[in-house]
């Protein structure tokens, strides 16, 4: 690192000088110190921070400077909708397809959760082509069928998260067919609190099998897929690097099965700990319901 | 570039009140400003920091030791938790300062070009700011009234937001 060229030097020089006008500045303002002296790029980051919804209420009301960056398109890219802190003043379904428009289709992450109003997720689908990152957490039946209606739009997705929230062999479908770029699926679910042979379901298996041979990290807490669907997911989804079962304890993990499991780079068995599961493992029944399951002794 | 003498060496800080301050060459490295000038090797004497003063520049120093000795994360793919969880709870505590010296310090953060530092007090700012009416957010960070909105814009605003809640 020895390119001290004179050049280099005097940039650096600048860089740091001494500007006798900033430092009087700086001592004439001490007490009445102006936020708005802050480049532009750090009140950026700072309203990013605090979120649509407050940017959108108050931010926006601050100043000039900030109403001015509020109002730039890119600040929107990131949404999180949590309808459970939803009140009747403020309807939050409102307040997010304004940050939607806001974006001007920029948007490409977006968190639903507890979300019952279906109509936004379609709205954002007709106005955000670049989305990249979708994830959906107790949310109900309703936003299901908007859910298989939108991904036709999102032909950019590349990570999808379903958390308490359905995750059916048709939207796996619909991802195959319109989502090449998927890479990242997690699916999380309540595991069954009683075991029956009937209630096994290879359907979301076999189709993330047959549909998304491209995916390298896959997570289905919680599913009663069999050794039959996880046979299909080991001879589809060749590319895998991370598959966590955890949770899925209708699978029978022993023989030339368990082997292809463990060749995978990061693997989780159905008996790992259920711990730091966003959602859905909290509460303290379930928890004690899968500890007593232990030496019940069923796969 | 000498990497073994590199450890002991120091470097000379000047603030705006001409108090001087020497620290590890390591402790300096924090700073990506600084890190250019000693590989340009342009800071052989004591580097004069005109626009940060020495309330602020002690703190900065405070925070670049504390992060400068603990283990980065590229070092060592696994390491200790518990020196993360120190580091954490060590930033925690470094914010809780008013917000005139928290202003401070993020000026001369993003002038010296500290990343992290920058972080933890855009960080800090936001959790202050978030919930605030507009009216409170302005008393916080005391914005200059002559940056206020006008009527219209105020009544723009008011507008979209009545959109927006129809």
């Amino acid at each position: 690192m020895m390119s001290s060229t004179s050049k280099s030097n005097q940039e650096i020089a600048k860089k740091i000088k001494l500007n006798p006008n900033t430092k009087h500045q700086w001592k004439v303002e001490q007490q009445t110190r102006n936020w708005l002296e802050l480049p532009s790029n750090i009140m950026t980051d700072i309203l990013f921070r605090i979120g649509a919804k407050d940017m959108l209420q108050n931010a926006q009301k601050v100043c000039t400077t900030w109403r001015k960056i509020c109002k730039d398109p890119s600040i929107c890219r990131v949404l999180h909708v949590d309808g459970s802190t939803q009140s009747y003043q403020e309807p939050l379904s409102m307040t997010f397809k304004h940050a939607v428009d806001k974006s001007q289709g920029q948007l490409i992450d977006l968190t639903m959760v507890n979300f019952d109003d279906d109509r936004l997720l379609t709205y954002v689908a007709d106005r955000s082509s670049q989305l990249r990152r979708l994830e959906v957490a107790c949310c109900d039946g309703q936003l299901y069928i908007s859910m298989l209606k939108c991904f036709k739009k999102f032909s950019l997705l590349g990570e999808l998260s379903l958390h308490s929230t359905v995750l059916s062999g048709r939207i796996v479908e619909k991802l195959g067919r319109y989502c090449p770029l998927l890479k990242i699926l997690k699916g999380n679910e309540r595991p069954d609190t009683y075991w029956h042979e009937d209630w096994v379901e290879d359907e979301t298996a076999v189709a993330i099998g047959d549909e998304l041979p491209g995916l390298t990290h896959l997570e289905l807490i919680g599913n009663n897929m069999s050794n039959y669907g996880l046979k299909a997911i080991l001879d589809g989804c060749s590319h895998l690097e991370l598959l966590d079962l955890r949770g899925c304890f209708y699978i029978e993990l022993k023989g030339a099965i368990r082997k292809r499991c463990k060749k995978i780079k990061c693997f989780k068995m159905p008996r790992d700990s259920l711990e730091g599961c966003p959602y859905i493992f909290e509460d303290s029944a379930t928890e004690r319901w899968l500890q007593k399951s232990i030496f019940r002794g069923f796969y | 570039m000498s990497t073994s003498s590199s450890s002991s060496k120091k470097i000379v800080l000047k603030s705006a009140d001409n108090e001087t301050f020497e620290i590890d060459e390591i402790v300096a490295l924090e700073s990506q400003a600084i890190k250019n000038m000693i590989e340009d090797e342009c800071a052989d004497n004591v580097i004069p920091l005109g626009n940060i003063d020495s309330k602020t520049l002690s703190k900065i120093i405070e925070y670049c030791k504390k992060h400068a000795e603990s283990p980065k994360k590229d070092d060592n793919a696994d390491i200790d938790e518990k020196a993360v969880e120190d580091l954490k709870s060590f930033d925690a505590e470094f914010a809780k300062v008013d917000m005139p010296l928290i202003q401070d310090i993020l000026m001369a953060a993003n002038f010296l070009n500290i990343d992290n530092l920058i972080g933890l007090m855009c960080r800090t700012i936001a959790d202050r700011i978030k919930g605030k009416t507009p009216e409170e957010i302005r008393k916080i960070l005391n914005i200059n009234k002559n940056d206020l909105l006008s009527p219209e814009q105020e009544a723009k605003a008011r507008e979209e937001n009545s959109w927006a809640f129809d």
